[in-house]
């Protein structure tokens, strides 16, 4: 168990940074068009689709898993200060294991459509030459399966600590599970 | 059972499982895709979860979030904003409640770089309300007046709410932007005399400061001020030269933010890891709510509530202000329990077709819009931005009296949404000279 949560810390961090390498390209590639645009009458290629295709949902889904390691989805917490404990744990036990099964659905048709997008290399069309963009569909997938796995062992955890009032035996606690903890993340509104 | 009737109680099961602290995205989703199986298929609903997230995702128009996300976030890891706090603490050291007032207007500052109340609220939390205690101002109005002035921010532009509300709402959110800096600037100037005329009345609120600075040290501060201005320059240059899309103006300005991080030898891998690494989850977390809404906006549509409810209104033969009135209890209400981006996504899908049923500006609305969810920011018990600085201020302050202090900035709000409503030039009047 411990091996696999480790594994899951390792896979949640390394699909973070790669989703802010895609915040830093997008940012060099569109710049760098801008830059082009005005100085010459060149362009990058295919800046549109590789942002619209590519970079945006490596952005959107790939952080996904250490949001939620982090417990950092925007939710409501109207009740959390005035229930005990181990109610929440309940709470959040069951709450987890709904939204797990949900995320399993995600990753599953998310699959299945990256499968056949891979069959006929999905590619966007350009004005210089197209951009293959069936790898991205991979990522959703990741994206959906590490949330999926964040879901369920935070409800297990949950779960345990409802029904003896202590953390699962085999991790430190729940919120630990939250790989790269150096950053103080708010959400956006 | 008919659509109508299955749509009214997706919404029933989504509220049930917000409040019990389901993830707003994974219940829109949820009674979404349950909603869209039950009325059509389950063939319907399993190719809206294949397909749904990766079409939204996809999309160039909302590429402009992580970018603004990304340049706010290089300003305060770099310590660009910290010099436009003490521009301004500077400037009204002879005002009472002087710091009060410094932290308003460096907030509304913060605004042309930062796209997020709660980021603003987080960092001057920790700037502002130490330095006000300190010189003995009333911790209720210390902590009141970052948690209200954080909200301004979502105005002035470039701003995350504007941008989603106008790509759901198929705006040019150019004209949104236009469009929120008079009542942003607004809100700021009735928060000034707010704050001024408390402090004259009890002086003990904010005591009077002392002017513990040079000439020299002011204009070395103003100064150091540059970066907030280029900035502004640089959005809104390129935004409205027509040079640029937006997305290429949030990119090109976050560009800039890290050149001149650069260049003040302020940027460390430390401090671009850590704006990477904010933005990104900001997005990420961002986005799985709008995906989750799109979802439902989806169920929605089939379950033909939209139409149901449009049909209502229409026979209710309501005036534009009567229905303002109607949407402005519903957001207040909703304000009190949900996050403001979850209740705009909410109710977006159900709102605009009345809208344009009622040949209702979009622009003007998406400006009220987005006050009334900054207003369910402050008011009481899920008001998110007292949450924020009771976050950063610990046990020296309870959290009864940010509140209490909010009171005055909620009543405030009211009003200035009130003018919004009575006199939609306050919004339009920018806008308008663009179109023309």
């Amino acid at each position: 168990m411990h091996f696999a949560r480790r594994l899951l810390t390792l896979l949640t961090s390394a699909s973070l940074a790669l989703g802010c390498l895609a915040t830093l390209l997008m940012m060099l590639h569109v710049s760098a068009d801008i830059v082009a645009r005005q100085l010459t009458s060149w362009r990058v290629p295919a800046t549109l689709e590789t942002v619209t295709y590519v970079y945006m949902v490596m952005i959107a889904f790939l952080p996904l898993a250490t949001v939620q390691a982090r417990r950092q989805q925007i939710a409501v917490e109207l009740f959390a200060e005035l229930l005990p404990p181990r109610v929440i744990a309940c709470l959040d036990a069951v709450v987890g294991l709904i939204g797990g099964v949900f995320v399993i659905g995600l990753t599953w048709f998310s699959t299945k459509l990256a499968w056949e997008q891979t069959l006929i290399w999905e590619a966007a069309p350009s004005m210089s030459s197209p951009v293959p963009i069936w790898p991205v569909r991979w990522m959703l997938v990741l994206g959906w399966l590490l949330v999926c796995l964040h879901l369920l062992l935070q409800s297990w955890i949950n779960a345990v600590a409802a029904l003896t009032g202590r953390p699962a035996a085999f991790g430190p606690g729940a919120d630990d599970d939250a790989p790269l903890a150096d950053t103080d993340q708010t959400t956006g509104h | 059972m008919e659509n109508f009737d299955i749509g009214l109680i997706g919404i029933g099961c989504l509220f049930v499982l917000m409040l019990l602290r389901m993830p707003i995205a994974i219940a829109l989703g949820l009674v979404s895709v349950v909603g869209i199986a039950v009325i059509r298929s389950n063939r319907a609903a399993t190719g809206v979860m294949g397909s749904m997230p990766y079409d939204f995702a996809a999309n160039w128009t909302l590429s402009a979030i992580p970018m603004f996300l990304f340049m706010g976030s290089v300003a305060f890891n770099t310590g660009m904003t910290s010099a436009i706090y003490r521009l301004f603490r500077m400037t009204f050291w002879w005002v009472p409640g002087g710091l009060a007032l410094a932290t308003n207007w460096a907030s509304t500052a913060f605004g042309v770089v930062c796209g997020s109340s709660v980021a603003v609220t987080a960092m001057m939390s920790r700037v502002a309300i130490p330095e006000m205690l300190k010189y003995r101002y009333s911790p209720s109005l210390a902590t009141s007046v970052v948690a209200a002035s954080g909200t301004v921010d979502s105005l002035i532009p470039p701003s995350i709410a504007f941008i989603i509300y106008a790509w759901y709402a198929e705006i040019p959110v150019t004209e949104l932007f236009m469009a929120g800096i008079l009542p942003g600037l607004m809100t700021a100037a009735v928060y000034t005399v707010i704050i001024v005329g408390r402090c004259l009345y009890d002086p003990t609120l904010g005591p009077a400061g002392a002017r513990d600075f040079t000439p020299t040290e002011f204009r070395r501060t103003a100064a150091q001020s540059w970066p907030i201005p280029v900035l502004f320059i640089g959005i809104f240059g390129g935004l409205y030269s027509g040079v640029m899309t937006v997305t290429e103006a949030a990119a090109g300005s976050a560009f800039i933010a890290c050149l001149i991080a650069i260049v003040r030898g302020e940027m460390t891998p430390r401090s671009l890891w850590a704006s990477l690494v904010e933005s990104s989850l900001t997005t990420a977390s961002l986005f799985f709510v709008v995906i989750g809404a799109a979802m439902f906006a989806r169920f929605m549509a089939v379950s033909g509530v939209p139409r149901e409810l449009g049909a209502l209104i229409a026979h209710l033969d309501l005036t534009v202000l009567g229905f303002m009135l109607i949407v402005g209890l519903v957001y207040l209400v909703l304000g009190m329990f949900l996050d403001g981006i979850g209740v705009m996504m909410l109710t977006l899908p159900i709102l605009l077709p009345i809208c344009d049923a009622m040949e209702i500006d979009l622009v003007w609305m998406g400006v009220v819009v987005v006050k009334l969810i900054l207003l369910g920011l402050i008011t009481p018990p899920v008001g998110l931005q007292a949450f924020v600085v009771k976050g950063v201020v610990g046990d020296t302050v309870p959290l009864t009296t940010i509140f209490g202090g909010l009171l005055w900035f909620v009543g405030a709000e009211i009003v200035i949404i009130g003018l919004l409503v009575a006199f939609p030039e306050i919004s339009l009047w920018l806008p308008d000279l663009i179109r023309n």
